[in-house]
């Protein structure tokens, strides 16, 4: 390629390149205009945030047309990749309004400059992971996710906790990174690329020789990475310290946006590498590893740890921790099918898990700072003393739980359909599903008891408010919690229009 | 030159082994950050030794963004530490034990 094709090559990509670029020249922005800005006017940064994820979702719009691996097959733009890019880009709209309203970061007069432009930079690598098509792309990107949230999460420089959760998430994050790095250094040792579709034809070539056990060490290692990112079971133990220690509106976007982007990087690993050629169907499993089992295996544990743990937690962002492990194993479900519908249930389940949790998190925010406390004994009566925070609280859990009317149902139900049309195989991993979403009633319960129907300590506190902008946000999670319940059919139509990734 | 690959790809996975008992069994938390460091650039060893084997460029280049992560992923860790070490006068993870379960 002469040098006037490569610079042509280059403005091309760069063209279909422009929400990323967008969000990146926005963080840039952010950062010089937090410099010149002075203190008392500081909280104004946001209104930049806002903007640019505004103009990042119109350019999004434009970008779901396309259908092209950019940058010499490092990022793909599909339909997949778009769907999660709306998801993140929502996300981070609406944890950006949730920080406004807690008092953790607001109280101490720290620059929120620094917040925005570090959650900008989080905006970006998610969107990076969600196209990457290339184990380089996909490093890079994991880890400009990872690097932010650390910062993140430790953003209460003067709180033990939070210091000491960003302390434990740091080491357990570059430990699997670490893991993760070896693994693809494995990878490329054994197939001699980083591409993923060329790997995918190296795997496919019969004439190639492959140690199937080095392949297997190998994928464990990346799948070690990978399983951090969505906090699946061997590698979960991060995630109650950190969305503890972490300012609210951090734990809640940290146990949606990321964790999707995960997911979304896992199932493109795993689609693009380990399929055989192209069927009506489209996926014919590679022989040379049994990925399924394995997952399948993570999935089981993920879920089962996380709902058995969370049910005697007393600290309530403790519990939504663990909360978020139990559904990171039913989304696990999702990716190990081997179906459109699979993928399709598991992106519609991150699309209203991410309304559902954001609104358990904020509801958790606003109660937390007005009692100064998250542990569950000091939440007693809370319900009567604040019905307007309270009763959108139990419609989340409601949902989280699974309950008929609610969208956590529906998506539910969605997933089990699609394992059990893949056949009798797998009919006991939809029953060890549904044993967890029993076993989780109880501890969500328990939250919706403790606010309602136990007596509160001191019988003449006072009621407890939110400011009208604040409760208004609420009901921006609550409504739609119930009414993609009945209405669900064009989010998951959308999600079954974007399943198909392209390969390169 | 091909023929030592064996010995390099082992050398590399001693390497990582001691970075990975390094993270395990040590309790200052700036040593374990450098234990990390050795297992990324164990990593480092092997992926250009498998670059050169295959003859190809690409593993460099990785190797390039391994290291500028690397740095990175130490200057964030290494600001944690020292508000930490701010706040409670101690680097030593088995101190630091706030949160349980």
């Amino acid at each position: 390629m002469n040098l006037d094709a490569l610079i042509t090559y280059t403005l091309t990509s760069t063209a279909l390149l422009q929400p990323e670029l967008l969000v990146a020249v926005g963080l840039m922005l952010i950062l010089v205009t937090d410099l010149f800005l002075k203190k008392t006017v500081q909280k104004w940064i946001s209104v930049l945030f806002f903007l640019v994820m505004g103009l990042a979702l119109i350019s999004l719009s434009r970008q779901s047309e396309v259908q092209a691996q950019v940058f010499s097959g490092m990022i793909s733009i599909d339909g997949y990749s778009v769907f999660f890019k709306y998801l993140f880009v929502v996300s981070a709209l609406l944890a950006g309004v949730m920080s406004l309203f807690s008092e953790e970061l607001n109280q101490n007069r720290r620059r929120l400059g620094e917040y925005f432009i570090v959650m900008t930079g989080m905006v970006l690598g998610m969107m990076l992971m969600a196209g990457a098509a290339n184990l380089l792309m996909m490093f890079v990107a994991i880890e400009l996710v990872s690097l932010s949230s650390y910062i993140l999460v430790s953003y209460l420089k003067d709180d033990k906790i939070s210091n000491e959760s960003g302390v434990k998430y740091i080491i357990y994050g570059s430990f699997s990174s670490g893991l993760m790095i070896y693994g693809i250094s494995l990878i490329y040792g054994i197939t001699g690329t980083l591409s993923l579709s060329e790997m995918n034809a190296v795997l496919q070539n019969p004439a190639a020789t492959i140690d199937p056990v080095t392949l297997t060490i190998a994928v464990l290692l990346v799948l070690g990475g990978l399983g951090y990112k969505v906090a699946a079971a061997p590698f979960h133990f991060w995630a109650p310290d950190a969305y503890q220690g972490a300012p609210t509106p951090v734990a809640a976007f940290l146990s949606v946006a990321p964790k999707a982007a995960g997911f979304a990087m896992m199932l493109r690993f795993f689609k693009t590498v380990f399929f055989g050629s192209a069927t009506q169907d489209g996926y014919v499993p590679l022989a040379s590893l049994d990925w399924v089992s394995i997952l399948a295996v993570i999935s089981v544990l993920t879920m089962t740890i996380g709902n058995v743990t969370a049910l005697w937690q007393q600290n309530v962002k403790r519990m939504l921790a663990y909360s978020s492990i139990a559904h990171a194993g039913y989304i696990l479900m999702g990716v190990l099918l081997l179906s459109d519908s699979g993928i399709a249930a598991m992106m519609f389940y991150l699309a209203y898990y991410l309304i559902m949790n954001l609104g358990a998190f904020y509801v958790t925010m606003l109660l937390g700072d007005r009692v100064q406390s998250y542990e569950l004994d000091d939440w007693r009566g809370l319900g009567f003393r604040a019905p307007v925070l309270a009763v959108p609280m139990v419609i989340f859990l409601a949902s989280l739980i699974g309950i008929p009317g609610t969208v956590g149902f529906t998506g539910k139900f969605l997933l089990f359909v699609a394992v059990l049309q893949q056949g009798s195989l797998y009919f006991w991993l939809a029953l060890i599903a549904v044993a967890n979403s029993v076993v989780s009633a109880f501890y969500y319960f328990k939250v919706a008891k403790i606010l309602f129907l136990k007596k509160s300590a001191d019988p003449h506190a006072e009621p407890v408010t939110a400011p009208v902008p604040a409760v208004v946000l609420l009901f921006v999670f609550a409504v739609p919690t119930i009414v993609l319940g009945i209405w669900w059919s064009p989010l998951y139509n959308w999600a079954m229009a974007s399943v198909r990734m392209i390969t390169g | 030159m091909n023929h030592n690959i064996d010995a390099v790809i082992a050398l590399s996975a001693v390497l990582f082994g001691l970075g990975v008992l390094g993270v395990l069994t040590r309790k200052n938390a700036i040593t374990i950050f450098m234990s990390i460091e050795l297992m990324l650039n164990s990593v480092n060893l092997s992926l250009v030794a498998f670059s050169r084997l295959h003859n190809d460029i690409t593993g460099q280049m990785l190797v390039i963004f391994v290291m500028a992560i690397a740095a990175a992923e130490v200057a964030v860790g290494l600001a944690i530490v020292i508000s930490i070490f701010r706040n409670r006068q101690t680097a030593d993870v088995t101190e630091i034990n706030l949160l349980r379960w």
